[in-house]
């Protein structure tokens, strides 16, 4: 069974998808509470260095991932941090954050360029790996992988079954209301700045600790670059709902796993690499086009809160705004 | 409870909001702070319900200071507040509102908070679904869900900041209810923050009015309402219904002829409207929020769709045409937020002025501003060329907003053109449509305030539910009658 | 986002300026202090490498005027980005405006002879590199517009498309050889030059140059201009006293893709060692973001754009000396150019605390 060319494609999916959910399901938990961290295409590659260098010059898996954590979460709190304390706009700073992180990272990861890394072992879960088909495509992985599959439940049932998560909701879509009730806006925005930069900067560290092991990022591209901006993309795409998230970046892992096939055949790599770019293009069309809008005006009332949470991507209505608490000079 | 605050001072630059100002409530009475706009009373509520700290001055609970950090801490201690804009979570539904930041589990108790929730609505006679999202909910509705809230919570000082605006006379009564009965059975301190006397009439004990940041007098009720108008105002302000003689709807001169109009709504659609309406008349559009007299309005600007009907201008076919293209053919809209939709914020008068002026590539800066300091004169703005908008009083913005229409309109259409004015304000408002009404234009108004549309209007539409009810004369029409359309009760 | 203010006001801002040196002077010892410590690091003389430097951008008239060249397409696209932020748009796709811009000039570019007369040649691609410029844009624009697709978004997938468009063209059709760009241009194609000037071109400049002045007679004077402020101030606002927002955010737009596609046609028509004279994968080379630094920079505030250009050319001119005698990697100075933005943002940041703090109105 596990040698079935679909079950490997699958786990490869499973597996190759683990960077982006994990960049992807922070900066859902970041943008919930209503800061926009837009660093993430930087930020990623710079934690991946980190955990790459850090790992290799300590031997160890564990420190290399938490020092990537460590960038991510310090990145994220400098966006944090400029918005809530200096007011500067969120775009502009993560903008900037993104390009200074990315150059940053090709310069200090130059002498590093195509140096094996650490590998992480692969364990498989006992019993549960022997389900049919999923257990080797799920349970059958290296660490990061099982990370990132447990990033999908724990963030689901943090923001939509604990109190916390409830207040987290608040506080990106009404952070006046939040401030009313008695809870710190601004220190529940530094707190998921910091837990969603560090899921980015786990994610960053799982492209140079798990599915490749080698820095190759360069100024002309490299294999990291540019899926920060997919994971953007994918939260939108997700309308900031996790377990939806994670089906996007599925969806494009699947993709390129499907394009990594097809490639040497007829079809340019060109022409390839485009695709999951007018792919991200239609489905923020459909998402967040008038087409949903005008649906919901001709269904039924009370078949709105399955398309709210299956097809809308409405974001938080305090995203990118700074809280200023009234009649506070 | 009883609330005693003592000698509160708080200022804002150089404005002394509340200046040295003293009074008691005591439990199980309901009391009213009166006051026009600016004279103190918001700040004043803000301060009691812990959302802002005072510069100086005490409150006493039952005999014990207190000193508040959050309206978190007011709460804590009994007191909560109603704001006028409902301080909820829209995108979430009434149970997780009723949940938000209650107990310190980790996971909520979501049946028992049901419970709760369902049994202190009851006992307060308000019908609230938990599973409704807030932001289809009406805003009695979502009124209702605060107090729920608020009274589970403990509060035992209830302050509502003007609570019977847009809410319908149904639900205020349902509200003046249950709050008669909180105050005489359960012994909660209720204090009314209104300018409407007929609430405080309706409802208070006792009244306390501020003006100018200062206490200017406090009386039991029922007191005669002059007495209660000379303590806020200082004078005795002439009886409304001063305005020159209606017009008669004669059937000539139409200017906007509407056919079986439908317009979608969020909540309510509306369906199969007809309205002529000519030179120089006064229509106001009465209904509850949301009834479809703003999709009315808007589809008659070009800013919402209809999905059937006609609209003529002039006996011009405009169903069609966009908002720019109408505004191009004699037409007007004034939103109600007037620094949300209405003025630029962050430009300046004479900026704005340039913007609206005629056509050319060029801005002639020194004309805009000789034109600007002529508008700033002839409406009486107090603020300079060079003022950024957001910088004027919410008055002066609507003088602004009325110095920037354009001449010789044909139709003008409002939506609530004196919100959040004090009546001299509103007065001048009113003055300076009646003149473009005597200009030829007409006009076609929504007000969430149903003595305006009395006492403004030449014939009034009801909305109910997205249909619409003609009335052709108002003044034959008993408060009462209308209140009953509104509320969509068949006579 | 403040976009095109007045000047500040002139009253007693001292803590203002102050919060904001600080920073600044703060921020500038960690961004050269971290510089010298990676030449140390790496065993090269700071000071020699900073006469290195200088040598490289400033020494002799044809590294002036080299940087003067490169500062072109920055000033194109920064004046386009004016447009745009004025609006309150994030054209980020600038960058695959400015790569259309080159790919339709090659059109013309790569069929000029050597009998063709030049004016009539730069004529024609700087036209086309407008209109690709524009259309790209438009993309953008048609998809926030009518798509609700928000412009960050919509221009970061077409700014990949982009290139992904220039590699297929350059490993297809218009393949060079074994390698991936068009055969190099004839001279009729390229910017003239002047005579013994290094890499200047006077058609170049004068392009840019009144690219720029255009761009700022429309914001300070034209009622066009005046309409784009008020839009990037409120989009509702705006639309409800007379302002046609679509199409003005789709003009916005085209404008500003015309001026990055002019910016990105200079960038490959220059006869100098960077741009080559002939196109090439990269040839938009993070310009447009540079762009966007540029006006982030400044501020929003037009006067300071050229200048700043000018410097965030200066930079890459100079390093790529340090390239060539010790080996330095260039990309050092992208990010010194990043740090620097980043340290001014947060000093503005800084500014505006204190003023709030200070109790003075925004």
């Amino acid at each position: 069974m596990a040698d079935d060319p679909i079950v490997r494609s699958l786990a490869s999916v499973v597996r190759n998808g683990a960077p982006l959910v994990l960049a992807a399901i922070g900066e859902t938990f970041t943008e919930r509470a209503g800061i926009i961290n837009l660093s993430l295409d930087g930020s990623l590659m710079l934690s991946a260095l980190a955990g790459l260098v850090i790992g290799i010059n300590t031997q160890s898996v564990l420190v290399g991932a938490l020092a990537a954590m460590l960038v991510g979460m310090i990145v994220a709190l400098i966006v944090a941090a400029s918005s809530i304390e200096l007011k500067q706009n969120q775009v502009a700073v993560g903008f900037i954050l993104t390009l200074l992180c990315r150059d940053l990272a090709i310069f200090l990861g130059k002498p590093f360029l195509n140096i094996p890394a650490l590998s992480v072992p692969y364990f498989s879960i006992p019993i549960l790996k022997d389900i049919p088909v999923i257990g080797p495509v799920f349970f059958d992985q290296d660490v990061f992988t099982y990370l990132s599959l447990l990033a999908i439940i724990v963030s689901w049932f943090w923001i939509f079954r604990t109190s916390p998560g409830l207040t987290l909701r608040s506080v990106g879509e009404r952070p006046a209301a939040t401030f009313a009730r008695g809870k710190n806006v601004n220190r529940i925005r530094y707190l998921y700045a910091a837990v969603g930069g560090s899921l980015v900067g786990l994610g960053g560290a799982a492209y140079t600790l798990s599915v490749s092991t080698i820095w190759k990022e360069t100024p002309n591209g490299g294999q990291i670059s540019g899926n920060g901006w997919i994971a953007l993309a994918l939260v939108i795409f997700g309308g900031w709902y996790p377990l939806r998230v994670a089906f996007g970046v599925y969806l494009v892992a699947a993709l390129r796993v499907l394009a990594g096939n097809l490639q040497g055949g007829e079809v340019p790599i060109a022409l390839l690499n485009l695709i999951p770019w007018v792919l991200m293009i239609l489905t923020l069309l459909a998402v967040s086009g008038p087409y949903l809008e005008t649906l919901l005006k001709i269904l039924p009332r009370r078949l709105h809160p399955l398309v709210r949470v299956l097809l809308r991507a409405r974001p938080p209505a305090a995203l990118g705004v700074a809280f200023e608490q009234e009649g506070k000079e | 409870m009883d609330v005693q605050i003592s000698h509160i001072v708080k200022t804002f630059g150089k404005v002394r909001a509340n200046d040295d100002i003293s009074m008691t409530f005591q439990s199980g009475h309901i009391y009213a702070v009166l006051g026009e706009n600016g004279a103190g009373k918001s700040t004043l509520m803000k301060i009691l319900s812990g959302f802002q700290p005072p510069d100086s001055g005490q409150i006493v609970l039952d005999g014990q200071p207190v000193v508040f950090a959050s309206p978190a801490d007011a709460l804590r201690v009994g007191i909560g507040m109603l704001h006028q804009d409902v301080l909820d979570v829209p995108g979430m539904t009434v149970l997780d509102n009723f949940i938000l930041a209650r107990g310190t589990h980790l996971l909520p108790d979501r049946h028992r908070a049901r419970v709760e929730l369902s049994q202190q609505a009851d006992k307060l006679g308000f019908d609230l679904n938990p599973d409704a999202y807030v932001d289809s909910l009406t805003i009695g509705e979502r009124q209702q869900l605060e107090l729920v809230r608020l009274l589970s919570l403990g509060a035992k000082v209830l302050i509502l900041d003007e609570p019977t605006t847009g809410i319908s006379t149904d639900q205020k009564e349902v509200l003046f209810n249950s709050l008669r009965r909180l105050a005489h059975t359960e012994s909660v301190t209720v204090i009314l923050v209104s300018h409407k006397l007929e609430d405080v009439n309706a409802l208070c004990d006792s009244v306390v009015v501020l003006r100018q940041g200062q206490v200017t007098g406090s009386a039991d009720m029922p007191s005669p309402t002059a007495t209660l108008i000379e303590m806020m105002f200082g004078k005795d302000l002439p009886r409304s219904g001063q305005r020159p003689g209606k017009h008669a709807h004669k059937g000539l001169n139409t200017v906007l002829s509407v056919k079986a109009l439908s317009v979608p709504g969020r909540r309510v659609s509306l369906k199969d409207v007809y309205l002529d309406v000519e030179r120089g008349e006064v229509v106001g559009l009465a209904g509850l929020d949301g009834s479809g007299q703003r999709g009315l309005l808007r589809a008659c600007a070009g800013l919402e769709a209809p999905t059937a009907g006609w609209l003529y201008l002039e006996g011009r076919d405009v169903t069609h045409l966009n908002y720019h293209d109408r505004v191009g053919l004699g037409v007007a809209y004034t939103p109600a937020g007037r620094l949300e939709e209405g003025l630029v914020a962050g430009l300046t008068l004479t900026e704005h002025v340039a913007l609206v002026s005629d056509r050319g590539t060029w801005v002639h800066w020194n004309a805009a501003r000789h034109e600007a300091k002529d508008k700033i004169e002839h409406y009486s703005i107090r603020g300079t060329s060079e003022s950024r908008v957001e910088t004027l009083s919410g008055g002066n913005q609507q003088r602004a907003l009325m110095a920037l229409l354009p001449q010789n309109l044909k139709l003008l259409l409002l939506e609530s053109p004196t919100r959040g004015l004090d009546v001299e304000s509103a007065r001048w408002v009113w003055r300076q449509l009646l003149a473009r009404r005597e200009q030829g234009a007409a006009i076609i108004f929504i007000s969430p305030d149903l003595d305006e549309i009395i006492e403004y209007s030449d014939r009034v539409v009801v909305f109910f539910g997205g249909r619409a009810t003609l009335i052709d004369d108002p003044s034959k029409t008993s408060m009462a009658e209308l209140g009953r359309l509104i509320g969509g009760v068949q006579s | 986002m403040t976009p095109l203010q007045g000047s500040a006001n002139t009253s007693q801002h001292s803590n203002r300026w102050l919060a904001q040196a600080l920073v600044l002077i703060v921020g500038l010892l960690i961004i050269v202090g971290g510089i010298v410590a990676v030449l140390l690091l790496s065993g090269k003389d700071p000071a020699s490498a900073l006469n290195l430097f200088l040598q490289g951008s400033l020494g002799d008239a044809t590294q002036r005027s080299l940087v003067v060249m490169r500062g072109l397409p920055i000033l194109l696209a920064a004046s386009g980005l004016l447009l745009t932020f004025s609006a309150g748009l994030w054209n980020i796709g600038i960058e695959g405006q400015m790569m259309f811009g080159a790919i339709f000039a090659t059109i013309i570019a790569r069929s000029v002879g050597n009998d063709t007369s030049g004016w009539i040649a730069l004529a024609l691609e700087l036209i086309l590199a407008a209109i690709g410029g524009a259309l790209w844009a438009l993309v953008a624009g048609v998809l926030k517009t009518k798509g609700r697709v928000n412009e960050i978004f919509g221009g970061v997938a077409l700014n990949f498309i982009a290139s992904n468009i220039a590699l297929y063209i350059l490993d297809g059709p218009w393949k060079y050889g074994a390698r991936q760009q068009t055969a190099p241009f004839n001279a009729p194609a390229l910017l003239p030059l002047v005579p013994d000037s290094g890499a200047l071109s006077l058609p170049g400049i004068v392009i840019a140059i009144a690219g720029f002045v255009l761009v700022y007679l429309i914001l300070k004077r034209s009622r066009w201009g005046l309409q784009l402020r008020a839009m990037g101030h409120s989009q509702r606002s705006a639309f409800l006293l007379g302002v046609r927002t679509e199409r003005n955010v789709l003009l916005a737009m085209m404008a500003c893709g015309a001026l990055g596609g002019i910016g990105g046609a200079l960038q490959i028509l220059s006869p100098d060692p960077v741009s080559k004279g002939y196109l090439f994968p990269d040839s938009s080379g993070g310009i447009g973001f540079l762009a966007l630094l540029v006006v982030l920079l400044a501020n929003y505030q037009a006067a300071w754009v050229p200048l700043i250009s000018l410097f965030f050319s200066l930079v890459p001119v100079g390093m790529l000396n340090l390239q060539t005698q010790i080996g330095l990697d260039p990309t050092l100075g992208r990010v010194f150019e990043e740090a620097l933005v980043f340290i001014v943002v947060l000093a503005n940041g800084a500014a505006a605390r204190a003023r709030h703090t200070m109790g003075e109105p925004d």
